[in-house]
Formats: structure tokens, C-alpha cells, sequence
């Protein structure tokens, strides 16, 4: 119990002292002052401007696409590796199970076990038993990405042949784009699991509830596809600037120091930050455990037939 | 007075004013909805004590929901404010 403990403190006190380092040695705008918005940028987003490298696909005309390695370019597959390593993990733990689980084992099943009992199984019924998987896999996928992004930037590391250097940090569900490419795969999977249980155009009229007077179906209809496109939306919105937004006000505080250059800030802007950092460790956890059960809503509300 | 040469300063100031009226607004919002949440579940809490796990889960869950509407609006301020 004190390991975690000492995980915990760690992990909140450590982004504290990096950021405050970092920020001393953070290259300048362009000569005439300390800009906040360049030092937020390259913090938090993705590094397409100065790439680890390039690796090009075609040629259109005169311009050539790409491939950009950037830092959230290889961050991601990194992410990926662990929750493969963890799912390789827990069914070799299966191959015996009567030797005593040991603590990370353990700590593992009872999550998925919560989950799938509490919040999969109410949601998606008998027959989306086959969705469980994918809701544990997005669990699992943004919650390693997350805590990764807690994970402060250390220190900068120079691309070859570019000219700046890339502070590898954030996360890379800070990215709209990794959002938006789960949000993508949880709506095209709703709206194909209801279409392969309610038929392709039986799917689109059950939108529609039973009773509804004739001259009302097309105004429900239109509602029901705006609420399909707004929910997807706002799964994405949601995870993105819940991500953002605790990086930013971290960073945001420290940079305060540099801003009023003045000895008493410092101490008081560390301890702020300390809070906020504490808040962004169950925010990151609570926020996988939000997209995952919204996404497991989803799917239940599109392959459950109505009035059974 | 050059309405031109004013021109980029004005929008700087509009955008700040926006910005931070949005985000004061924002913040209204959600602080309503999570005090009428809190209140809720305190006071299904209190009527039955053995649902109390239950009613936190759903409070929980629901105040994530209410404060995820709220950040997104704070990302459009802080989008507004940066470009």
C-alpha cells in the first residue's frame, strides 16, 4: 500500500519540479519576450513542425505526402504494446487458475470484473456479450494513455536536422485526432451492430418511437440523427479537453511564475499546481471510465429492441 | 484615429471580452447542475442509507457528464483567446 503511495506523491510532485526546470530552459519566442501560447503549444500538442522523421508515401504533383514521426506518432503504438501486454498478461495468469492470483494479477481482475458485472452487463444485455471486449480494450487504451501524459517532460529531445527541440509531453489523448479516431470507432460500431440486429432499414426506423403521429416522424427522425452525430461529438469533445484542459492549467500556473517575476508566487503557484496535478490522476482514470461506459451505452441503446 | 490600423487590437479585445464572459458563464452552468446533483443524491441518500453506493455511482457519473459539457466550453474560450 505504501508503494502506491509513493507512486501517487511521485507522480503528482514530479511534473511539478520538470515543468519548473523546463520552463527555465524553454526557448524563447522570437527575441522580444517570453510567449505563452508558443511554450503551451509545443507543450501540449503534437510536434508536426519539427517531426523525428519523414517517411513519404506519394508524390501528388509537386508535393510529396508523408508520414511525420512525431512524438504522439510513436507514443501511440507504445500505449498499444501495454494493453497487449496486459491482455497477454492476465490469460497467462489463466492457464492455472487455482495458484494464488499475485497483487497485480489481482488488481487487474477485479477491475475487469467491476466492470464487466457493474457497468458492461447492465448496459449491453445478452446479446452484446461480444462488445465487452472492445469496451475494456477502449478502457484500457485511454487509461495508459493518460497516466502516460501525467509522466512530465524531462527533457527536450532534438529531431535530427531540426532546428528546435520537441519537449515530449502530454498525452496523446490530448490529440483531437486520437479522440476523434475512437470516437469514429465506437459510432461506426453502434451503427453497424444495430444494423445487423434490427436490419438496415429497421435500425433507422426504430429510431422513431411506436407512437408517434405520422406528420412527427420525419422532425423525430431528424432529432434522433442530429442526437446519433451530437452524442459522438461529445464523447470526443469530452475526453480531448478534459485531457487539455488539466494541462494547460498546470502549465498555465507555472508560467505564471515567469510572467510576474516575483519570489512569492513560486511557492504558492508549486502548491496549486500539486492540487491540480492530484485532480488530473482521477480525472485520467475517471474519464477512460467515462468513454468506456458511454461507449458500451451506445452499442446496448442501438441493438436493444424496443418494447421487449 | 485609423479604424484600420485599430482593427487587429479591437478583435485582440473582443476576444478577450468573449473569452472570459463565455467562460464565466460556463462555469455558471455547471456549477448549478453539479450543486442540483449533489443536492439530489444527499437527499436520496438520506431518505434510503443502503442505496448509498448505488446513488454515489450515479452521482459520480452524472457529474462527469455535466462537467464534460462545461470543459468543452472552456476549450472553445481558451481557443478563442490563443488564435
Amino acid at each position: 500500500m505504501r508503494y502506491i503511495a509513493i507512486i501517487v506523491i511521485a507522480l503528482v510532485t514530479l511534473p511539478v519540479a520538470a515543468l519548473s526546470a523546463e520552463t527555465a530552459e524553454k526557448p524563447h519566442g522570437n527575441g522580444e519576450g517570453f510567449s505563452l501560447s508558443t511554450a503551451l503549444f509545443t507543450e501540449i500538442t503534437d510536434s508536426f513542425d519539427h517531426p523525428f522523421a519523414r517517411i513519404p508515401l506519394f508524390t501528388i504533383g509537386k508535393s510529396t505526402v508523408s508520414v511525420s514521426v512525431t512524438k504522439h506518432f510513436i507514443l501511440m503504438p507504445l500505449v498499444g504494446l501495454l494493453v497487449l501486454a496486459t491482455m497477454f498478461y492476465l490469460a497467462r495468469k489463466l492457464r492455472d487458475p487455482f495458484k494464488k492470483p499475485t497483487r497485480l494479477q489481482s488488481l487487474f481482475e477485479v477491475v475487469l470484473e467491476y466492470l464487466r458485472a457493474e457497468v458492461y452487463e447492465p448496459v449491453l444485455g445478452e446479446e452484446g456479450r461480444r462488445f465487452h471486449l472492445l469496451c475494456f480494450t477502449f478502457f484500457l487504451f485511454i487509461l495508459y494513455s493518460n497516466l502516460l501524459g501525467m509522466i512530465p517532460p524531462f527533457a527536450p529531445v532534438k529531431p535530427a536536422g531540426e532546428s528546435e527541440a520537441v519537449w515530449i509531453g502530454g498525452a496523446i489523448t490530448g490529440n483531437l485526432a486520437t479522440t476523434a479516431g475512437l470516437g469514429i470507432i465506437t459510432f461506426l460500431v453502434f451503427n453497424i451492430a444495430g444494423m445487423r440486429a434490427k436490419g438496415a432499414l429497421g435500425y433507422w426506423r426504430d429510431l422513431v418511437p411506436h407512437g408517434t403521429p405520422g406528420w412527427m416522424v420525419p422532425f423525430t427522425l431528424l432529432f434522433e440523427v442530429v442526437g446519433i452525430l451530437s452524442k459522438t461529438i461529445a464523447l470526443i469533445m469530452r475526453l480531448f479537453a478534459n485531457m487539455i484542459g488539466g494541462h494547460v492549467a498546470i502549465i498555465l500556473i507555472l508560467l505564471l511564475i515567469l510572467k510576474f517575476q516575483s519570489l512569492p508566487i513560486g511557492p504558492v503557484a508549486v502548491l496549486v499546481d500539486l492540487a491540480i496535478s492530484a485532480l488530473e490522476l482521477f480525472v485520467a482514470v475517471l474519464q477512460a471510465y467515462i468513454f468506456s461506459f458511454l461507449s458500451a451505452m451506445f452499442i446496448g441503446l442501438a441493438i436493444r429492441k424496443h418494447g421487449a | 484615429m485609423d479604424l484600420a490600423a485599430l482593427a487587429p487590437a479591437i478583435m485582440k479585445f473582443g476576444a478577450f471580452i468573449g473569452a472570459t464572459i463565455g467562460a464565466g458563464l460556463a462555469v455558471l452552468g455547471v456549477g448549478l447542475g453539479l450543486g442540483r446533483i449533489g443536492s439530489s443524491a444527499v437527499e436520496g441518500i438520506s431518505r434510503q442509507p443502503e442505496a448509498a453506493g448505488k446513488i454515489q455511482t450515479n452521482m459520480l457519473l452524472t457529474a462527469v457528464l455535466v462537467e464534460g459539457v462545461g470543459i468543452i466550453a472552456l476549450v472553445i474560450c481558451i481557443l478563442a483567446i490563443v488564435m
